[in-house]
Order: C-alpha cells, then structure tokens, then sequence
C-alpha cells in the first residue's frame, strides 16, 4: 500500500507537532527543574498576533520570490 | 501542464505554495484540524502529567499550548499568503487567534499572581483559566473543520481550471 501526497502531509505535520511540543515540554521542564528558582511565567505567553504572524509570512514570500 | 493530479478547486493555489515554498504538504488547512485536536491532548496530557507539582505541571501545559498555538498560526498564516483559504476565513481565524492569545496570556498571568500570594482564591481564578483554554480550541478546531467545507476562492492571478477552460 503506497501513501498518498496527502497521507505524507499528515505525517509530517504530525511529525512537526510532535516535536514542537517535545521541545516545548523538555524547555518548560529545564525551566521548572530548580523548585528554589521563581517561575518565569513572562516565557509561556504567547507575544504574536494573527496579524504579526501573516506579516512574516507574506515577507518570507517576497523573500523566496527575489 | 497536467491538471489530473489534483483538486480543480485548490489546484493553482496549491501550485502556488509548493512552487513557492517548496514543502510537500498540498493544504495546510485540511490538516489543520489534526493539529487542532493534538492541541487539546497536548493540553490535557500536560495537566495531567506531574500532578504532584501543580504549578509546574501548569507551566508545561501552558508552554505546550504557546508551541502548538504559534505552529497553527504560522501554518494559517502561511495558507492565507498561498490563499489556500479566503481573506474571510483568515480574518475569522484571526479573530478566534486573539480570544485565544487573551485567554492563554490571561492563565499565565492568573499563575503569575497565584505564585505570588499563593490564596485559594487565586489558585481558583487560575484553575479556570487554564481550564477556559481546551473550550477554545475546540472552537477553533470547528471553526477550521468548517474552512474545509468552504474552498478557498481563487484569485485572478491563480485562475481554476474552469477559469482558464480547462
């Protein structure tokens, strides 16, 4: 049984999920792991709209392009 | 140029963002909502993972969302350059992004304020903070599911192959 264009898609979006959050957990873990430290909580906000974000992207666009 | 492979509909925007990006994934939005849903197991492993340290464990959970969130939304932003989905679908993510960024940024702070006193009071503000986050992204999640039922509209530049006669 041969993967479909789509298929290979799902698994490497799957694949990239995985790995953000792994890393994601791994870096909030190395963050948590002194108890005696005080929690950086300012690191876990989330600091980019919508409108920043298809910003860059419209950018990385023009990048490719020239 | 052969058009066989592919949905009509999607085709020329898809062209668009393999040519232009280079990556094999055909439509980011169709796979958006499987992002959608590991987001809330991402959110619901963490809460229950190290229960015995409920800040940390809340720490994780929220550094998890904040990953996964900024994925999806780089990925919706990326599909809306591509105009893999409309400007409408777009301003609709971005609306639900925003109550989504304000309540994530809203259990951050609630912790951040918990850490400080530490009161029951407190503790239960933060709790339904972070408790308030699964609920939005199921939200989103039906939002995106509902961008798959409505193609995306082709602009001039990427005519379909019924505008160009094909």
């Amino acid at each position: 049984m041969s993967l479909s264009n789509r298929d290979i898609a799902l698994i490497e979006e799957g694949l990239r999920l995985a790995i953000a959050a792994v890393m994601a957990a791994v870096q909030a873990h190395a963050f948590t792991a002194d108890p005696a430290l005080p929690i950086d909580w300012a690191q876990v906000r989330i600091t980019t709209t919508p409108e920043q974000a298809l910003a860059k992207a419209r950018g990385q666009v023009t990048g490719n392009r020239e | 140029m052969k058009n066989t492979s592919y949905g009509v509909e999607q085709r020329p925007a898809r062209q668009a963002h393999n040519l232009e990006v280079g990556g094999s994934s055909p439509f980011p939005v169709t796979i958006l909502k499987n992002i959608l849903f590991l987001c809330v197991l991402g959110v619901l492993c963490g809460a229950l993972l190290g229960c015995t340290d409920f800040e940390h464990a809340a720490y994780k959970t929220l550094a998890v969302s904040q990953a996964e969130y900024e994925l999806l939304q780089q990925r919706m932003a990326e599909a809306a350059v591509h105009e893999l989905i409309t400007e409408d679908q777009w301003n609709r993510f971005a609306a639900a992004g925003h109550t989504f960024i304000a309540a994530h940024n809203a259990a951050v702070e609630a912790f951040n304020v918990y850490g400080l006193g530490k009161t029951k009071q407190q503790l239960a503000q933060a709790q339904a903070a972070i408790e308030e986050l699964p609920k939005l992204i199921r939200e989103i999640n039906d939002m995106v599911k509902t961008f798959q039922r409505e193609p995306a509209q082709p602009s001039l530049e990427n005519p379909t192959a019924e505008q160009i006669g094909i």
